[in-house]
């Protein structure tokens, strides 16, 4: 393991940021600190950086007690939310920051410029070493600031929210670049991310906090299919509730039957949750009675809008290539669970 | 299709509008900034420039460098410079500790700070020569080591302190607070020690608010008049600041001795302001 985190604990003014957090990180993996805001994933980033400090716990890294460490001497490659260029320097003074900090053990001016070449084709940014930061686009500056914190040949790399300013379509490509610089230099990486499809689509493991604590740490596959809680499966996709009547992992409800990932071992009417697209909508008298209230065309996919008997609202995707082209909105339908989970 | 157009041969021009600006048209703003420059500025400048020919250009040079005035100017500018480059330090101080920590009074402090700049100015002379004279609070514990603090140029110092402390404050904090916290702990988790840091990270931020800070304090030092006279004593070659000698030619109707002094202060202000003006530009092209 390289880096272990024991039992970390932090109060701010009465309340837990972080309560009790535990978990491993293997050498060169990719995690994702995920949770909504003030889940203390911040907090936690701050920490491993030393710019914040725990009430209780350890954190080890690779042999260090680095809460014994001082910022400067960690060695952390950081990439804030807000980029934080030093505005009155050049592209290129920015990334050789932090080797011509360094004092006596300066490296030669050659190897310097060696440093800062590579980065700049590293970020796909050459040409741009005597630009300032206010001459570059969001997603320009975001690059930069990374070859910055590559530059001291970090052996930790942090990122806080490094999307977070960015629109859409850039976002997208710089997130398949970053997977792409890591899996090239091989850095053990940690990024805070509060979207949910960035951390699963990117991490390799991703810990989930919910209010200070660990929701679940596991693989994108397992946190989708096998989540550990209500909160989890809430949080990383959307989801309908409904009424079942449970026996063993078999859930029926008014004559459809499906499975069901039973986590507490109860029986007898429960309330369930599944997915909206893991539902059929058929015109049979089975399953949850419903009207459609309304039918949404999206690429790929069709969304439909539902009112149970008692008044819920369901949310149900069907591909495009499994629709029914008789369905219309008002229709009294019968929704089919495939499969839901029982917390 | 609108109805006057389809008129064949009476077609009516559709209104159109000039894209409006906030500020009146180019022409008339330029011509007011010009005759206002002009009115306030530029021709009394001229009308001073004028005056002090009445006994030759010899009789405004031998004026310029009569020992009293000589020495007068010389006490001037040095004060000025001297509290402007202590305000430097203290104001930065000061800017730093209003935007960076939160205390209780913090509000008060940061009230405070513009009392020097609301003060009338011979309200803050009658207020510090009651404080620094020898009988004073502060004045009679330097007494007892000997030395005097008001009546001397170290008065006028002090003076000049109080009156341009606001001026560097009120230049820096704006740029502070909007420096963000993350940019030095950028610095940090790149290996800067906290000197490196303010050195190479604050300080060059800074720098043009500081700059333009400076020589507010230093040309206002210069002027000043009101809370000085009362404390500075002054006595002639030691603690006679140049615009009291300007009072004093005016006195005794020396019109042309006044604006000689009076030339004399401008030419060293406008050097001043005019290299710090050019320092300013350098940072400016550096992309600040």
């Amino acid at each position: 393991m390289a880096l272990t985190i024991n039992n970390l604990s932090k109060q701010f003014a009465g309340f837990a940021a972080l309560n009790d957090i535990s978990f491993s990180v293997k050498e060169s993996e990719f995690i994702a600190l995920l949770g909504p805001s003030g889940s203390g994933k911040t907090t936690l980033l701050r920490m491993l950086a030393g710019l914040d400090y725990p009430d209780k716990g350890s954190i080890d890294f690779k042999g260090q007690n680095f809460l014994s460490l001082p910022v400067k001497e960690r060695k952390i490659g950081m990439v804030f939310q807000s980029y934080a260029l030093f505005r009155h320097m050049t592209v290129a003074k920015n990334i050789a920051f932090g080797l011509e900090m360094r004092g006596k053990n300066k490296p030669k001016k050659e190897e310097i410029n060696e440093t800062i070449n590579r980065l700049l084709k590293l970020v796909q940014l050459e040409g741009f070493e005597k630009r300032y930061p206010a001459q570059l686009s969001g997603g320009q500056r975001q690059r930069v600031a990374l070859a910055r914190a590559l530059a001291i040949n970090p052996s930790l790399l942090l990122l806080d929210e490094p999307f977070g300013a960015l629109d859409a379509m850039v976002r997208k490509e710089l997130r398949r670049w970053l997977r792409h610089i890591h899996d090239e230099t091989g850095l053990t990486t940690i990024f805070v991310t509060h979207d949910q499809e960035e951390a699963l689509d990117l991490a390799d493991r991703i810990v989930l906090l919910e209010g200070g604590k660990i929701a679940q740490y596991d693989t994108a596959d397992k946190i989708i299919n096998h989540p550990k809680s209500e909160f989890v499966f809430d949080f990383v996709g959307s989801g309908n509730a409904a009424d079942a009547d449970i026996k063993g992992d078999v859930a029926n409800i008014n004559g459809c039957e499906f499975p069901v990932v039973n986590l507490t071992n109860f029986s007898g009417r429960q309330k369930v949750k599944f997915r909206n697209y893991d539902a059929l909508i058929s015109n049979e008298e089975k399953g949850i009675k419903a009207q459609l209230t309304g039918i949404f065309a999206s690429t790929g996919f069709l969304r439909f809008e539902a009112v149970d008997n008692a008044g819920h609202h369901l949310e149900i995707i069907i591909s495009e290539r499994n629709f029914d082209h008789s369905l219309k909105v008002g229709d009294h339908v019968g929704i089919l669970p495939q499969k839901a989970y029982l917390f | 299709m609108p109805a006057e157009i389809s008129k064949e041969g009476n077609f009516i021009k559709p209104k159109t509008f000039r894209r409006t600006r906030i500020i009146p048209g180019f022409s008339i703003s330029l011509g007011i900034t010009i005759f206002f420059v002009s009115v306030i500025v530029i021709i009394p400048l001229l009308a001073l420039l004028m005056r002090p020919w009445e006994n030759g250009f010899s009789g405004f040079i031998d004026t310029l460098f009569d020992k009293r005035v000589f020495a007068a100017l010389k006490i001037s500018f040095l004060c000025s410079l001297l509290a402007a480059l202590v305000n430097l330090f203290v104001g930065v101080l000061i800017a730093w500790v209003l935007v960076r920590y939160d205390f209780p009074g913090k509000r008060l402090v940061d009230a405070f700070i513009d009392m020097p700049f609301a003060l009338p100015t011979a309200v803050s002379g009658i207020a510090l020569s009651a404080i620094y004279a020898p009988n004073g609070w502060v004045g009679s514990f330097f007494n007892n080591f000997g030395i005097k603090i008001a009546y001397s140029p170290i008065g006028i110092f002090i003076a000049l302190v109080f009156i341009g402390l606001p001026f560097i404050v009120r230049s820096v904090q704006p740029v502070l607070s909007e420096l963000e916290a993350e940019v030095e702990e950028a610095a940090e988790t790149l290996g800067a020690s906290p000197l490196q840091t303010f050195n190479h990270v604050i300080l060059p931020a800074i720098m043009p608010a500081l700059l333009s800070g400076f020589s507010l304090a230093f040309a206002r030092g210069m002027g000043e008049y009101g809370s000085v006279i009362f404390i500075a004593g002054n006595i002639p070659y030691v603690s006679e600041i140049a615009p009291l000698l300007i009072v004093v030619k005016l006195e005794e109707y020396d019109y042309a001795g006044a604006a000689s002094v009076g030339i004399g202060m401008l030419i060293i202000s406008f050097a001043i302001l005019f290299v710090l003006n050019l320092t300013q530009q350098y940072f400016a092209k550096k992309g600040l």
